[in-house]
This record gives C-alpha cells, structure tokens and sequence, in this order.
C-alpha cells in the first residue's frame, strides 16, 4: 500500500459558522482577544461577557453551542459556573461543552476543573492555536454526557487525563530554568540590582 | 466558511497581533492606574487589576510582567496589612521599572529579575516574622 504524504493529503475544513460561543471572561482585553480570535475563526454567534450573573440571564434564555469561562471571577468564578449548569436538571444548555480558562497549569487545579464538570481547560498564556484545539476538541470530539451521584458531566477519558498530564508536564519542563545559568552569565546581578531596593 | 485550521490560525494571529500592540500603548496607563489604587489604599481593586494584567500580559508577549502581577495579586491579598504594605510597595516599583524596559521575550533576563523580586519577598518576610 502505497502511503499518502502530507502535501497530498486532503486538507480538512472545519465549518465553526455553524456554532454559537458564549463567553465571560471579566479582563477587557481578554475579552476582546476572545472576540477577535472567534470571529477569525467565522463562528456563527459570539456573545461576550464581562459578568457572569449578565451571562446567566443570556444563557437561561438561549441555546448555547459553547462556553467559554474564565476561572478566577468576582463575584462568581468559572468553577461555580460550571457546577451550577452541570446540576440544573431542567436546563437546556446542561450538556453544553464548557472551556475553563486559568492561569493555573497544576494538575490539582485542572482536576478541580474537571471535577465540576469542564469538558476542556485553556491555560493561560493563551494562543489562537491552544483556543482551536480546545474549541475543535470541545464541538467535533464528541463525549458521553454522565449523570451519576457524586459527577455530572462529560466522561472523562483516561486517554485525556494521561493527555493534559503530559501537557502539563511539558509545560512545567519549559518553564524549569537550572539555577546554573544564572550564576554563569551573570546577568542577574547586572540587571537585578538596577530594578529592586 | 469552513476553514483549513491553518486559514483559522492564520488570520486570528493577525487580530492578536493588533490587539498586542494597542495593550502594549495602553501598558503605561494601566500601570498608573495600578500605582493610584495601591496608593489610595484600594487593595481589592488592585487586585482585581493585577489579576487581570497577568493574564494580559503573559497572552500579549509580556510574561515577566505577567509573572510579577500575578505575584502582586498575592502579595495584594496578604492578611497582615503592615506586611502587605511593604511588599506592595516593593513589588509595585520593581513592576513599574520592568515596563519601562525592553524585556518583551527576553526570558532569560526577565526571570532573573523575577528571582530577585522572590528573594526580596522572602527577606521581607523573615523580617517581619522576627519582629513578631
């Protein structure tokens, strides 16, 4: 069998158009990069959100195809979000994938995550390609929706944990520096002693 | 339209591209305003701004920025006000001169600063907890 290479590959088009995002997210230019990127991506509504009590109000009275939270918000955080939707049983966006964005890239906080019921988390710094995969991931991926005592939501697989595992091991790797370069190059005295008393 | 992911990409990196240079200009005025909460004593709006700005920042190629914020948010958020106090005043001033300078991207020299502003907090705090 003779094997196809990448430039003779069908390339794949994906249809976003077809979709509507919610977002909240409370920063004014995440917002507005959210807004940016969404609509270079041709969705076919995006409806954007500073509070998540003005979300609410959208939400209860439209279907919503995706949402996309921040975490840390005041009054109410993404968590909270995610675990009221999840628990109202009458809720038509119930099964709704939900994207977590946080600047907290540690497993505990991605479990917490994923315990209340997010389907995708999007660490921060946050990139067109990192809100693609989340978004193709969370609209053409499809997951079993489970309702049991103690979880509701999107099953998570073990192929997803061992994943995002991964990704946070890698990304923890990137951001480890060894201490020797510091003292080698010795720019930590050149430039430290300028900025701090 | 559907898109190829790389069509998608492309032209979304082209809009953050503009949006980074309007946070870039707005940077300075985001930083008085950061200065003139703290100094007013409004430590809980601070915090909201910090908060914001290291998410901001590390997305728009400032990510030393983005690191100290977030270490300003927690320092914002210190129970003892007199150590709160001092910290803020520190870390405050180290943040101010960092955008000043031209540290975007530059990793190395910006986590080099970022040590020091970590050593500073730790001095601080020995030092307040001797007095206790």
């Amino acid at each position: 069998m003779v094997m196809a290479t990448a430039a003779e590959r069908p390339v794949t088009k994906v249809e976003f158009s077809i979709f509507n995002v919610l977002v909240i997210e409370d920063s004014p230019f995440m917002l507005e990069l959210f807004r940016a990127v969404l609509r270079a991506f041709d969705f076919g509504e995006v409806n954007l959100f500073s509070n998540a009590e003005e979300a609410y109000e959208y939400w209860k009275r439209n279907q919503v195809d995706c949402l996309i939270t921040d975490w840390v918000m005041r009054p109410t955080n993404g968590i909270e979000i995610c675990r009221n939707v999840r628990h109202q049983v009458w809720d038509v966006n119930r099964k709704t994938p939900i994207i977590m964005c946080s600047a907290h890239t540690d497993l505990k906080h991605i479990r917490t995550a994923l315990e209340a019921g997010v389907n995708e988390v999007l660490t921060k710094p946050i990139t067109p390609a990192s809100i693609y995969e989340k978004l193709y991931a969370a609209l053409y991926v499809p997951r079993r929706f489970i309702v049991s005592d103690d979880y509701v939501g999107p099953e998570i697989r073990a192929k997803f944990w061992k994943d995002t595992v991964r990704d946070v091991e890698k990304e923890q790797q990137k951001k480890a520096r060894p201490k020797a370069d510091n003292s080698s190059n010795g720019t930590a005295d050149e430039s430290g002693d300028e900025f701090l008393v | 339209m559907a898109l190829t992911k790389e069509e998608a990409i492309g032209e979304a990196e082209r809009q953050v591209k503009i949006l980074t240079n309007r946070f870039d200009s707005e940077l300075p005025n985001t930083m008085r305003k950061l200065a003139a909460l703290i100094k007013a004593g409004n430590f809980n709006e601070a915090s909201i701004l910090t908060h914001n700005l290291s998410g901001e920042a590390a997305t728009f190629g400032w990510d030393v920025i983005g690191d100290y914020a977030s270490r300003l948010t927690k320092v914002l958020q210190e129970p003892n006000m007199m150590k709160r106090k001092q910290l803020v005043a520190v870390g405050l001033q180290s943040l101010e001169l960092l955008c000043q300078q031209p540290m975007k991207h530059e990793a190395e020299a910006a986590q080099n600063l970022l040590d020091e502003f970590s050593q500073a907090i730790s001095v601080l705090k020995e030092k307040q907890g001797s007095k206790v």
